[in-house]
């Protein structure tokens, strides 16, 4: 099952209202749980099991080992178990959004909602380009393994700055190469013509749709009323 | 149909300075399929890119003559409308296309004219039927190959029903499957009677599909052919305009099979090789002898990469054992002993000088030494320059000399000459050649079957399992 990608970007932004205004673990643990429901029954890639590993290590952190750990040790970890942790509901739904979204559907939509061409255009090369990125990186990862880039450097800060350049210069090279020639494939298919373009994958939006925004704004209106309504 | 009248082009205004094409004539009737050849850097690119827009719309300089599509100057044609007339291939099918799904892919250009659904929807229909493109339709862009990537890239051409397609270099990353693929699409455009212009440096696959030649030498057109002429060319005359083979032909080694004095040095025992959980090679086995270079062929997904990566060390072996000189080799071993030439080669340029990068990982190397490596390599005179600022052929070259400064006993090559010219892919077989006088062993992967028999001594051919 899929959404629309304007029922995930409102999911998206309404959790992350739930998440900075939430404080209850168990609220935020309904989330999770309605969120990662969605993501079983949502296309094939969407669920993600290493996220939600991650995400039972950082609540068991906080409950049991938190309690017996140091003051120190506490301090430094309680702003990726505790803060980036009440965020993963967010996390989750961007996975959900560019896990379930052609970039078709997203440039359909986005031009029947009058979204400015260079906005969709932009969010558009983003997307498609974020695998890519993904396997540039690996690729460079893999030749600095075999080059053994930072031989003879003794100092640990420029090892590390090494590092960093041999993997960032054939990145940004790539990158550009990469602009250069999807410019000329988009133009060369009429990016810039003045016509409204065709809608194909264009889809209105559906009951699923209709519930989803139901259960995500009703979820939001109860974590604003136990944040404010409650107390008052 | 086209015409392009006295074109010139060079990069700034000033036109005196050697510019990329100058006084280029030609004219193409509807459905003539027109073959520019000749060496890389020689202009074949920048004339289609007088054609289908892209010079001056997309890349400034100096424009000179008048390019005419039936008969009306494109000078002042937007590149909206240009786009409706002429549409093209790029040679790289990774960054040619928008979308990561085929259908809209290749419905993308329709669908920016702003043609009506059912239009598109229709002519979709056919381009997949025509093209016999079933089985990639609803495939991710991710999960195709190079090969179906480019079909799916001539299938927005096609879908477009633009007179003329332009076509640079489609075949330059692709293997001889999805090469026969491709010339199946070219004969079906041809054989509705669109106009072909495609730039390439393997000739052998449009033989029967081309009906004129070019040869492009220094930005201008040296010599045109009628087809039958041209593929009739002796040996020595292909040689001497420096071309890639005319004719398909099976491979056969030249290499002299010297008996092996010394004994095999590096061995492959029993090894079982994995592609994310998938079985591709089983129990697979092989020596070589110091200064051999073996060339390693098959289909795509035979594993002929993961066989390469798991003698670089970069990935483990499910089963089995890798020696050299019959002390087994660890992953990090294996590292330290080859030198890897991917088939992208700018993953692997780190310094901002030819010099530092051969020095990366042997700064405490003698300036002559340094020096006899750069003469070798043909890089001499290039000292200074930024690698990524090389010619295809001189960046392989680069990463070979860098592998060999570090000291490395095996070289391993992806594809190292895909995409070169004649010339530069001899000059890379020289060096493997002079590498294999040292004792460097070298293990090629390759799809070029001339490459091939100018330097392996022997082969392996993986077959898919």
């Amino acid at each position: 099952m899929t959404l629309d990608v304007r029922t995930y970007i409102v999911m998206t932004v309404l959790s992350a209202t739930c998440s900075s205004l939430n404080t209850d673990i168990l609220v935020e643990i309904g989330i999770m749980t309605a969120i990662t429901l969605l993501m079983l029954i949502s296309s094939k890639g969407s669920f993600m099991p290493k996220l939600l590993i991650c995400y039972a290590l950082m609540l068991l952190t906080q409950f049991v080992l938190f309690p017996v750990m140091p003051q120190t040790a506490v301090s430094l970890l309680s702003l990726p178990v505790v803060n980036i942790r009440s965020f993963f509901p967010t996390i989750m739904c961007i996975v959900l959004l560019y896990r379930n979204t052609k970039v078709s559907q997203m440039t359909a939509t986005f031009t029947r909602m009058h979204v400015p061409k260079g906005v969709t255009i932009t969010l558009a090369v983003a997307v498609r380009y974020i695998p890519a990125l993904k396997e540039e990186w690996l690729h460079i990862r893999e030749a600095m393994k075999m080059r053994n880039v930072s031989a003879g450097v003794r100092d640990p800060f420029r090892r590390m700055y090494r590092r960093l350049e041999c993997q960032l210069v054939p990145l940004f090279v790539s990158a550009i190469n990469t602009s250069d020639e999807l410019s000329a494939a988009a133009v060369t298919r009429g990016i810039d013509a003045p016509a409204t373009p065709a809608c194909r994958n264009y889809r209105p939006l559906g009951m699923r749709d209709y519930t989803a925004l139901f259960i995500t704004a009703a979820v939001t209106a109860f974590c604003v009323w136990r944040e404010y309504g409650g107390a008052a | 149909m086209l015409e392009l009248q006295s074109v010139s082009f060079g990069y700034g205004e000033d036109m005196e300075k050697a510019p990329e094409i100058r006084g280029i004539d030609m004219s193409v009737k509807k459905g003539e399929c027109v073959l520019l050849c000749g060496a890389s850097g020689c202009g074949k690119s920048t004339i289609l890119k007088t054609i289908n827009g892209i010079i001056p719309n997309l890349i400034p300089g100096r424009l000179d003559g008048s390019v005419f599509i039936d008969e009306k100057c494109t000078d002042n044609v937007p590149m909206y409308e240009l786009a409706a007339k002429v549409s093209s291939v790029f040679q790289n099918p990774k960054t040619q296309f928008f979308n990561t799904d085929a259908e809209s892919e290749i419905t993308y250009g329709l669908e920016n004219r702003g043609m009506p659904v059912d239009v598109i929807n229709e002519r979709l229909e056919r381009t997949v039927s025509d093209l016999k493109i079933e089985s990639l339709r609803y495939k991710s862009m991710f999960e195709m190959s190079g090969g179906e990537k480019q079909r799916i890239a001539f299938a927005s051409a096609y879908v477009s029903d633009n007179d003329i397609i332009v076509l640079d270099e489609p075949s330059a990353n692709l293997d001889p499957e999805a090469i026969d693929e491709i010339r199946a699409v070219i004969a079906k455009m041809k054989e509705i009677g669109k106009t072909i212009i495609i730039a390439e440096h393997r000739l052998y696959y449009l033989e029967g599909i081309a009906d004129t030649v070019l040869h492009i030498s220094g930005g201008e057109i040296k010599k045109r052919y009628e087809a039958v002429d041209f593929y009739s060319m002796t040996e020595d005359e292909r040689k001497e305009l420096g071309l890639r083979k005319l004719h398909k032909n099976d491979i056969k080694l030249t290499s002299e099979l010297s008996l092996h004095t010394e004994k095999p040095v590096l061995a492959m025992n029993g090894i079982t090789l994995a592609y994310k959980k998938h079985i591709v090679q089983n129990n697979l086995g092989f020596e070589a002898y110091p200064g051999e270079i073996i060339g390693i062929v098959g289909s795509n997904g035979a594993g002929k990469t993961t066989l390469l990566r798991a003698l670089a060390g970069l990935c483990k072996p499910k089963k089995g054992i890798i020696k050299y000189n019959g002390k087994a080799l660890s992953a990090r071993l294996r590292r330290r002993m080859c030198g890897l030439v991917m088939q992208d080669v700018n993953y692997q340029l780190f310094s901002d000088s030819v010099r530092n990068e051969i020095l990366l990982e042997n700064s405490v190397m003698d300036e002559q030494t340094l020096s006899s490596i750069l003469c070798e390599t043909g890089l001499s005179g290039l000292e200074d320059r930024h690698p990524q600022s090389l010619s295809g052929g001189q960046k392989q070259r680069l990463a070979i000399a860098a592998a060999y400064a570090s000291g490395r006993k095996i070289l391993l090559l992806d594809e190292p000459t895909s995409g070169l010219d004649y010339r530069s892919m001899l000059l890379v077989g020289k060096l493997l050649k002079k590498l294999s006088e040292k004792g460097v062993i070298s293990i090629v992967v390759t799809h070029d079957t001339e490459f091939i028999e100018s330097v392996c001594r022997r082969i392996f051919r993986l077959e898919k399992q």
